[in-house]
């Protein structure tokens, strides 16, 4: 009698909160106020240069003003740049959408300071957005569901979204902040229409915009615009308007092209590192018989001397620019045949994705630290500011392929009776929860493959990101289901307000379930 | 002070500049000052003059000034008041000539004199050097060196002069003939007898060069006569592999062609990490390596800041006392120095397209002063190939043999050694009839993993297969039976 008392009281206070913050502002709040913390209070957090800021700096109006830049590489977070006051002539060379991002972090320093470049302006931009995606996504798994459910979500969503882990990017030149914000805007932005929360036509917008900077943003991203445009192909059907129809068709084809656009249109962001990387410390590493395998891509086979060489070491046999590999190493091979060679060797593929498994939980990369050096911390220290979910992910994870199989076998699994009663009740709303999830996991695995064949074991842990993303992601979404128990069943209620699957909207007088 | 301690000081040489006058025709006359005196096995210490400190010069026998700036007074007044007391040999470049010179050289000078200029120096003659404006030694006593005049101009003037303790030129650049007429002077400055030579050099040679081409190379070079070294770059792992073994079984017929074999430096990687300290293993266990296959690395070929690094120095040079130092190409230090390493044996290394800017009246090329290299990529085609030889062969200078000269690398394990030509590992002579054996590509990479209860476990596992396919057909079968007792039963 006792405990339905204290539950009653309970689930009153909470309905009594939400009257002053739903769930998903309380996890806005949350992450923001942590994140302003991390990225905006002494010690400031952000992450050290691995030699990749270059060409995005220089190719945007920024240079390196610190006198002993190079002395920090991997060791220090630096968040000053010098602004290019003079004809640039490295402007330009690279499109990518990180430009769009640094260009107007630039134009708002300019604003305060015309010659020093804080890397936190672009720090704050990104927080910002990031917040609002946060608060979409919490939305959609919180709105409209019953209290002692929905403000648990919203713990958890502070818990995983404030991990410093993932917002230190944001003061940093590397893509994946881009990346982690617009990924959640395309998941967010399909769970809301699932939902039939927001208008249509402006969630359509929010996805094919996030959608386009995300594919955009680096060339390993070309695949995911390529998935979006093909498996989104159920959006389409949700409402029978033709205009929404012919919208919606435009949006998955520009996902598509954006997708081809970008592995087509920026050919040397594959650098030489990563191609190199891609050889010695994939191909090369997995094989029985190095310089038969070499023979097999045409190449010299005394090349097998570089096997399982690192680009990083200090002192090495060759450099990578060098000419001698420019004419007789990188021109051999690519992204394509790469990808024939392991599909035809399987076993090798199989392998490589074990390898690939034990630092796909990883979302700070272990190589770089997170500190300035002013702050006398030693080299690569990093930050345990906040870092609870992803210390425990890295620890706790089995680091196995076949994990990562069971995994999604386990999400599939929970999520396809829904999916198919919804289509035996040709209810395509109701589809849409499953396809993204769907798309998400397949981006996830496509965000490995493309990191074995793009630089083998180096530098795994960044460049899986995409997939550690969808992880935490669809980890979320689906915990976040079962804790309001809409996992296989009661699905109608989470679209109960349509009366049809035109998509009407009847937002009043739905009834809050308890 | 000890005999020793005095022989350190009289080889050690204070070098001042006002600026590296970067931007000008002067930029990079501070760095090849440097590389000259390396090759003559100096070493340096390298001060700015805003940083000179007063009485510094008296701890060193020989000091030389470079003042690159013409429009500024010398700000460091202690260095000014120290070079007119100062007791040891003194050689000044450029502008604000010190009193002391100005007397003891009995120097009157013309300045502002405007280019194009040409300087001759041992019958070696560069016409039309374009710079800014030069001072001419009108007058001075002494030994004269080279010639300078405006180009065209009849009149020749000494390009430099030197008169006991004091030398002088006011003119010095990077890349032209400047360069080599310095190099008369500093020798004669230096106090350095002996004979120096001249030699060949081919550089970017990898594990993973057309090893075809380089046995070519080899073969070419031994029937014109011309005996050269090969700068090989270091191979720090999979040393045993079939691929290694080949390069080092052309690396010894390359040792057998009168080639000599140098190890190269590494390639450095930009990121600067103070703590590592392998580099001294690495390079010792390459020439471990080379040596336990009967190769003899006779000294190390690098760029020339790796002198004036301390990490480098002490441990990606020490094993060696032989040198060639190659112009630097990016600066990529770890520990920087002023003060140089200096090695008994040094050659000063130069692009093919230096000497060609100059004319030269004889027969035979005049020899230089100090040890040179002239110095080639390794060429990746055959048509680069024969065309180098042939220019090797046209040329008049008379190249020598590494080998003749006297040579040690010491490592924990090897001794290599050269002496008049006779070479050995570890007090063995070397094998020089040398064919190139074929290296089998057959190699274990991969140790297979030692597995208990293999075929226990394969067992098992083929009757878990069993088992799991029989119950899904079973279950398969249970699912269908229910499905229509189902049906049966409600849908009747």
């Amino acid at each position: 009698m006792a405990g339905t008392w204290w539950k009653l009281k309970i689930g009153q206070r909470l309905e009594s909160l939400r009257r002053y913050v739903s769930p998903a502002l309380l996890a806005a709040v949350g992450v923001f106020t942590i994140t302003c913390i991390a990225l905006f209070v002494p010690p400031y957090i952000g992450m050290a240069d691995n030699g990749d800021y270059f060409r995005i700096l220089y190719s945007n109006g920024l240079y390196f003003n610190a006198p002993d830049y190079y002395s920090q590489y991997f060791g220090y977070f630096i968040k000053e740049y010098g602004i290019f006051q003079y004809y640039n002539e490295n402007a330009a060379t690279l499109f990518s959408s990180q430009s769009i991002f640094i260009k107007a972090a630039i134009w708002l320093n300019q604003l305060f300071n015309p010659d020093v470049f804080d890397i936190r302006f672009q720090a704050a931009i990104f927080v910002v957005l990031y917040t609002v995606a946060v608060y979409l996504l919490v939305e959609s798994l919180t709105w409209k569901v019953a209290s002692k459910y929905a403000y648990p979500i919203s713990i958890i969503a502070i818990f995983l979204f404030g991990d410093t882990a993932y917002t230190a990017y944001f003061n940093s030149f590397f893509g994946e902040s881009i990346v982690f914000i617009m990924l959640i805007f395309v998941f967010a932005s399909g769970l809301l229409i699932y939902r039939n929360r927001y208008n249509d036509y402006v969630m359509m917008g929010v996805l094919l915009a996030s959608g386009l900077l995300l594919t955009t943003s680096k060339q390993q991203n070309a695949p995911l615009g390529i998935i979006l445009g093909i498996f989104g192909i159920f959006l389409m059907f949700i409402r029978k308007e033709r205009t929404f129809r012919a919208l919606m068709s435009s949006t998955l084809v520009l996902l598509l092209l954006a997708g081809i656009g970008t592995y087509t249109l920026i050919p040397k962001e594959f650098v030489n590192i990563n191609q190199y990387h891609a050889m010695t410390r994939g191909i090369l590493m997995g094989s029985d018989d190095p310089e038969s395998t070499l023979e097999q891509f045409n190449m010299d086979k005394q090349y097998a001397i570089l096997n399982k060489s690192i680009y990083y070491e200090l002192y090495t046999t060759v450099d990578v620019d060098s000419e001698i590999l420019e004419n007789q190493f990188y021109n051999k091979y690519g992204f394509v045949s790469i990808l024939g060679y392991y599909v035809t060797h399987p076993s090798k593929a199989i392998d490589m994705l074990d390898l690939a498994a034990k630092s796909a939980f990883k979302i700070r990369p272990p190589a770089m630290g997170n500190y300035e050096i002013s702050v006398g911390k030693p080299f690569r220290a990093q930050t345990t500011f906040f870092s609870g979910y992803s210390i425990l992910k890295a620890k706790m994870a089995p680091k196995t392929f076949g994990f990562v199989i069971l995994w999604i076998v386990l999400v599939a699994g929970l999520y396809m009776p829904s999916f198919v009663a919804a289509a035996r009740a040709k209810q395509i709303r109701r589809m849409i929860r499953f396809s993204f999830i769907f798309i998400m996991i397949l981006m996830g695995l496509s965000g490995i493959a493309v990191s074995i064949i793009g630089a083998g074991d180096a530098d795994l842990a960044k460049h899986e990101f995409v997939f550690t993303a969808v992880f935490d992601l669809v980890t979320f979404v689906t915990v976040s289901d079962a804790i309001r128990r809409r996992l296989w069943s009661r699905q109608n209620e989470d679209s109960a307000l349509l009366t049809s699957d035109t998509g009407t909207h009847a937002h009043e007088g739905a009834k809050v379930v308890m | 002070m000890t005999i020793h301690a005095a022989e350190q000081a009289a080889s050690k040489v204070l070098l001042i500049y006002d600026s590296l006058d970067k931007g000008t025709t002067r930029e990079g006359n501070v760095e090849a000052m440097q590389r000259l005196l390396a090759s003559y096995g100096v070493q340096v210490t390298l001060v700015r003059s805003d940083h000179y400190q007063r009485g510094q010069m008296d701890a060193y026998a020989k000091v030389i000034g470079i003042h690159n700036l013409t429009d500024l007074k010398e700000s460091n007044q202690d260095f000014l008041q120290d070079v007119e007391q100062y007791r040891g040999d003194y050689l000044h470049i450029g502008t604000r000539v010190p009193a002391a010179v100005t007397a003891s050289l009995e120097l009157r000078v013309h300045t502002g004199v405007p280019g194009p200029i040409r300087i001759a120096i041992d019958r070696l003659v560069q016409e039309a050097i374009r710079t800014e404006q030069v001072t001419i030694i009108e007058h001075a006593v002494g030994t004269r060196y080279g010639s300078l005049s405006p180009a065209g101009a009849p009149s020749e003037f000494p390009y430099g002069v030197q008169n006991g303790r004091y030398g002088y030129a006011a003119y010095f650049e990077r890349g032209n003939i400047s360069e080599l007429a310095m190099s008369h002077l500093l020798k004669d400055w230096l106090g350095k007898a002996g004979e120096a030579r001249s030699y060949v050099i081919f550089k970017e040679v990898y594990p993973f060069s057309d090893l075809q081409l380089l046995e070519r190379l080899a073969d070419r070079m031994y029937e014109a006569g011309i005996p050269f070294i090969a700068s090989v770059q270091p191979v720090f792992m999979n040393t045993d592999y079939p691929a290694m073994k080949r390069y080092m079984e052309t690396l010894k017929y390359v040792q057998s062609r009168n080639g000599s074999i140098i190890a190269n430096a590494p390639v450095v990687a930009s990121t600067v990490n103070l703590s590592d300290t392998t580099l001294k293993g690495k390079m010792e266990g390459f020439i471990d390596v080379l040596a336990d296959y009967g190769i003899a690395p006779l000294g190390l070929g690098a760029d020339f800041y790796w002198t004036y690094d301390q990490r480098y120095a002490e441990e990606g040079m020490s094993f060696t006392d032989s040198v060639v130092l190659f112009p630097n190409k990016t600066l990529k230090y770890r520990i920087q120095t002023n003060e140089s390493k200096a090695f008994p044996f040094s050659a000063f290394s130069m692009q093919p397209g230096f000497l060609e800017q100059f004319g030269h009246s004889g027969t035979f090329m005049p020899a230089m002063p100090m040890n040179t290299a002239l110095t080639f990529d390794f060429p990746d085609t055959e048509e680069k190939l024969d065309d180098i030889v042939e220019r090797l062969q046209s040329s008049w200078i008379s190249f020598s043999d590494y080998k003749h000269a006297s040579h040690t690398v010491r490592t924990p394990n090897s001794i290599i050694m050269s002496r008049s030509g006779s070479v050995t590992i570890n007090g063995q002579g070397v094998n020089l009839d040398v064919v190139i054996k074929k290296v089998s590509s057959d190699y274990v990479y991969k140790e297979k993993e030692v597995k208990s209860f293999e075929t226990l476990f394969n067992v098992q596992n083929k009757i878990f297969i069993v088992i799991i396919v029989l119950t899904l057909i079973a279950f398969t079968g249970f699912l269908i039976v229910g499905k229509r007792l189902y049906k049966r039963k409600y849908y009747k």
